[in-house]
């Protein structure tokens, strides 16, 4: 009996993976719309490529570590991505409006939901593993220093910054995610695999 | 002189100038700087002992590039001696970012040709990165002017660019690593600033382009006598938003955030007139409006409250939110709305709240709004009040407007519903009086029909009409004894949708006349208006009207009596082109170069305007550019004889013409004229028929009486008989001889067979067959057989029937052998031979006797077959049986 259960137990995991794993993929696509029209509402260079210093820090994601671990330190970023958006979100106010708002803002919305899904599902499979104990404390959010008084160029280069974050993290997810799938690969219940990219659902 | 206040200012600071003057340099000198405005402040004092100068000292003020001393601005500053304060004040705004460079001011007094000495030099550091700085920061610039950044490089980096707006900019050295471009700003930056770029598009700074405040027309009035609410007009916008949007100040005090164009305080009303100064302020500029009012004598009232209007007596109440209105002297407008049309009546009073309305159409909906304003120093009209809808009471109906409309034995009366402004109320019923009947009818129900007006009494109808208040005054209508005589019609022309009409005055009409109108070809319900005595015109309008549908319009005049049929039009309000189609469109060939055209015309029924005529195009098939047009009346009826057109093919098409133009076009007709000499060859084939019927005729004749021809013509001759005695006993050799007797001359030649050349000697000796004649002294007219007789090469001899009938034509090579005349004699040992024999038939001539007598034939005896001998008698006709 015990054998039965663990197999079913497995079997919903590895299913939750999958799902996540296409939910990250997902998600990944929206994050570089998302990008792309934040440049172009900004009117930043096409050239425009931020590097050197992280906003989100996580320990590296080596192959050495265990799923669980690997999972974990996703997770923790993912966490940050998001606590970096809803600051973006508050600060972008300051900064002033402009350009094709209407679009920008609804993909920004559909990128802040989705992130709020896929660490949801990241949270149940660590849960899987490891149960709620991980949870106590929650994974640190490690304070960003955020240009709040700094100059409106430095504003919007921040908040460009934190999107690339979360273009980068979204794909380091969902490929994670689908190594740690058995099968390397999203199940057929998935849909949004297959989807064209560009016809996706916005809400 | 100089070099002792030189001097002295070295060792005292001060110099000598003039018996009891001492120049002083500035003392206590400090400069501060804004870096958000690039502004340099320098603020310094002079010592008050020393200054004994009689008229303006003069500061010299200059702004130096530290590194090199360059000077970048100067200017002498005249400060006043009488001045109290000895603390004097200077600024400066610097075009190049004072983050670029480190910048110097130093300053010194100057009084006519003597100056102090310079200061010491009080310098402003610039910026020093590692990494390249775009400077200033954030700033706010206005549209249309010209604008400096500069970009601060690292140790050892290069520049490589900077861009506005992504735009590559030309850039110029300002020292060491400091570079600047110029910026003409063109046009608004968008609400989220515009990038500036140095090196990377990581390293810039972004700039806010806007304009200054553009308010104007301050207005400040009072509403509730307690506060001051003043408006204005903002004018242009300033593209400027968030921290950077205008604020304002009202008399000093601030407006409340995101004031747009007005702004509100709470303020004594009763300080008589004051100025209202309110100052609109963003980063670009400053602006101040003023307005000078006595609030008193600014009221705009509020909107009254509670509106209630009363349907007994159309009185109209409300009530004013503020009691302070209540002792105002104060002018209203009261606002009635009936189904759209505006009615504004003006009242006035102390504290007005309510008033009575005058006037009012019985059983109908008003909508009231009131809105005030002060009778005295009269500002502006208040608000409106919300609608307060009522209704009036209703009254009897107005009369009704009857009329008639008469087919055969039946007459139908008609009246015309009451509109709402008519009927006073509900209709309640309509009530029809004739003779002594009488008929309750129910709206909506607007007619009657009367079939039996045999008695006098029926010709008078009664009509009225009844709501809740009472009935109206009764409508009587005089139905004629007889039938209306029939009017010719004349044509109309309508106009605007509708006709001007005009008719000759009725010498019976003494009431006015009646204009009624129905389309002429379909059935409908007349419509009609009355016109007054003494009008002989009208413009009948109706919305019934259509284009394009003929209407006949009769003329009633009106009098005593009956109505009476005075005159008749027939018309369109508007004529358009032809619906219906030219039918049955025909051509026919007439002759060699006439055409009849017939068609069948549009009915009436499907006219859509007066046809005047059809115009028949035509055109030649092979040449459709070669069109031609006949005109054709109306009084030719459908039909038209088209002359003088060239044999060929045509194409027909025919259409109607109005007075909108041409329509109606028929399906079009092809005719292939065909040419004369098609009959000739027809006359032709009739005689040659005829000839023939004629010959058959005669033929039949003759073989009916051919007895008679026979006797006449040929009279018959006899069979030669065959006699064995004629012939000599068969000789040892094999021959017989015939005898002859002398040939008789008669008076019919006997035409004989070849052995007519004398003796036919059958001669096996001879060949195949040979016939030898033996007698060559024939005359050459009767031996010509021998002479056409030829040798073949298979040793026959033959006869040609044709060569015989053309005696001296050539002869053919060829045996054309006639069985019934082919004479074959065959020897009784070895003859096969036979020898084609053929009568001449063209030659009657009767041959020498002498010849016959020496004439001989010898026969096969055990086969006679083929021998047949013949005789023609021969008249001088060719005919021969």
């Amino acid at each position: 009996m015990a054998g039965t259960r663990t197999r079913r137990v497995a079997g919903s995991e590895q299913s939750r993976t999958a799902r996540a794993a296409a939910l990250a993929e997902e998600l990944h696509h929206e994050c570089t719309l998302l990008l792309e029209l934040y440049r172009k509402k900004e009117t930043f260079a096409e050239e425009l490529t931020v590097g050197g210093e992280r906003l989100v820090t996580v320990p590296p994601l080596s192959s050495q570590l265990s799923p669980n671990d690997r999972l974990w330190r996703l997770y923790s970023a993912l966490q940050q991505c998001r606590n970096l958006l809803e600051r973006a979100i508050g600060l972008e106010e300051g900064v002033g409006n402009g350009g094709d708002r209407a679009q920008y803002e609804s993909q920004r919305k559909t990128v802040r939901d989705r992130l709020g899904h896929l660490l949801a599902s990241t949270r149940l499979l660590l849960e899987d593993r490891a149960g709620t104990a991980a949870f106590t404390p929650d994974p640190k959010n490690t304070e960003t220093a955020s240009p709040v008084n700094g100059s409106p160029f430095a504003l919007k280069l921040w908040i460009y910054r934190i999107f690339s974050e979360l273009e980068h993290w979204t794909l380091t997810t969902s490929r994670t995610l689908k190594a740690l799938h058995p099968d390397g690969a999203t199940p057929k219940e998935s849909r949004t695999r297959g989807r064209p990219r560009g016809r996706r659902t916005r809400r | 002189m100089l070099n002792c206040i030189v001097i002295m200012h070295t060792v005292t600071g001060y110099t000598y100038v003039a018996p009891g003057v001492l120049l002083s340099g500035p003392q206590n000198v400090s400069v501060n700087y804004d870096l958000k405005d690039q502004r340099i402040s320098v603020t310094w004092e002079d010592d008050p002992s020393s200054s004994r100068v009689p008229d303006k000292l003069i500061y010299d003020v200059e702004v130096l590039l530290t590194v090199n001393m360059t000077e970048v601005h100067s200017e002498a500053v005249d400060v006043r001696q009488a001045l109290a304060s000895r603390k004097y004040h200077w600024s400066w705004t610097s075009a190049l970012p004072l983050e670029c460079t480190s910048h110097s001011v130093r300053l010194r007094s100057r009084y006519q040709n003597y100056t102090s000495q310079w200061s010491p030099l009080l310098t402003i550091t610039g910026r020093a990165s590692t990494h390249p700085q775009v400077f200033p920061k954030s700033s706010v610039v206005q549209v249309d002017s010209n604008f400096t950044f500069c970009c601060i490089l690292g140790p050892g980096q290069r520049l490589e660019y900077m861009k506005y707006n992504n735009i590559l900019m030309n850039t110029t050295h300002i020292i060491d690593q400091s570079y600047a471009m110029v910026v003409h700003m063109q046009s608004p930056s968008p609400p989220s600033c515009i990038n500036v770029y140095c090196n990377s598009p990581l390293y810039g700074t972004c700039v806010y382009v806007g304009y200054p405040p553009g308010d104007r027309n301050l207005v400040c009035e009072t509403r509730d006598l307690e506060s001051v609410e003043c408006h204005w007009d903002t004018g242009r916008a300033t593209n400027l938003t968030k921290q950077r949007m205008t604020r304002y100040d009202l008399n000093g005090r601030a407006c409340p955030n995101r004031t747009v164009s007005n702004c509100y305080q709470t303020v004594r009303v009763d300080q008589g007139e004051r100025n209202w100064t309110l100052t609109a302020r963003n980063p670009l500029g400053t602006l101040e409006l003023r307005d000078t009012a006595d609030l008193k004598k600014r009221v705009r009232l509020l909107a009254p409250m509670e509106v209630l209007a009363s349907g007994v007596n159309a009185s109209v109440q409300w009530q004013w939110e503020r009691p302070q209105y209540h002792i105002l002297l104060m002018v209203c407008q009261v606002q009635l709305n009936h189904s759209g049309h505006i009615d504004v009546r003006n009242f006035s009073g102390i504290g007005l709240r309510s008033v009575v309305l005058h006037g009012l159409a019985p059983a109908q909906t008003y909508t009231v709004q009131v809105c005030c304003g002060l009778k005295q120093h009269f500002w502006k009209w208040g608000d409106w009040s919300e609608g307060s809808t009522f209704k009036t009471e209703e009254d009897i109906p107005e009369m009704l407007d009857v009329w008639m409309q008469i087919e055969g034995n039946q007459t139908m009366i008609l009246w015309k519903p009451l509109t709402v402004n008519q009927s006073h109320g509900q209709i309640k019923d309509y009530e029809v009086t004739w003779g002594r009947q009488e008929t309750i009818l129910h709206p909506p129900q607007n007619d009657f029909l009367i079939s039996d007006r045999s008695t006098d009494e029926g010709h008078r109808v009664t009509v009225t009409a009844k709501n809740s208040a009472g009935s109206s005054l009764p409508s009587i209508i005089i139905i004629p004894r007889l039938p209306h005589r029939s009017k010719s019609s004349m044509k109309i022309v309508g106009s605007d949708g509708g006709f001007n009409l005009s008719w000759s005055a009725s010498p019976n009409s003494s009431c006015g006349y009646v204009v009624d109108w129905c389309p002429t070809h379909k059935k409908c319900r007349v419509e009609w208006v009355k016109v007054p005595a003494g009008i002989t015109r009208a413009r009948i309008q109706s919305a019934s009207f259509e284009e394009g549908v003929r209407y006949t319009l009769s003329i009633f005049a009106c009098t005593p009596g009956a109505p009476e049929l005075w005159e008749r039009r027939e018309g369109y309000v508007k004529e358009c082109l032809p619906k219906g189609q030219i039918q049955r469109l025909a051509a026919e060939q007439y002759g060699s170069d006439t055409v009849l055209i017939s068609w069948t015309a549009i009915p009436p029924e499907s006219q859509t305007a007066f046809i005047h005529g059809y115009i028949i195009y035509y055109c030649d098939t092979s040449h459709l550019s070669s069109m031609r047009i006949f005109n054709v009346t109306t009084d030719e009826l459908g039909a038209k004889n088209l002359t003088g057109i060239p044999v060929s093919s045509y194409r027909f098409i025919v259409k109607a013409l109005t007075s909108v133009g041409e329509g109606g076009d028929s399906s079009p007709v092809f005719l292939q004229m065909n040419p004369q000499t098609d009959q000739l060859i027809t006359v032709i084939i009739i005689s040659l028929g005829s000839a023939a019927c004629l010959l058959a005729l005669v033929t039949i004749l003759c073989y009916r009486n051919w007895k008679c021809v026979k006797e006449n013509m040929y009279p018959k001759i006899p069979k030669p008989v065959w006699k064995e005695e004629w012939l000599t006993p068969l000789e040892s050799n094999g021959r017989q001889i015939l005898y002859v007797d002398p040939c008789q001359p008669s008076e019919i030649d006997i035409v004989c067979n070849r052995e007519q050349s004398g003796e036919a000697v059958l001669d096996n000796n001879a060949g195949k067959g040979a016939l030898t004649n033996t007698n060559s002294d024939v005359p050459a007219l009767h031996v010509y057989y021998n002479q056409l007789l030829t040798k073949t090469t298979s040793g026959h001899f033959t006869f040609s029937p044709h060569t015989m009938a053309t005696p001296f034509s050539q002869l053919s090579g060829t045996v054309i052998q006639n069985p019934s005349y082919n004479l074959e004699v065959q020897a009784s040992l070895d003859m096969g031979q036979s020898v084609g024999y053929e009568p001449d038939m063209n030659s009657f001539s009767c041959p020498n006797p002498e010849l016959h007598n020496t004439m001989s034939y010898v026969p096969f005896e055990t086969d006679s077959r083929g021998y047949k001998f013949q005789c023609h008698i021969e008249d001088s006709s060719p005919l021969q049986e």
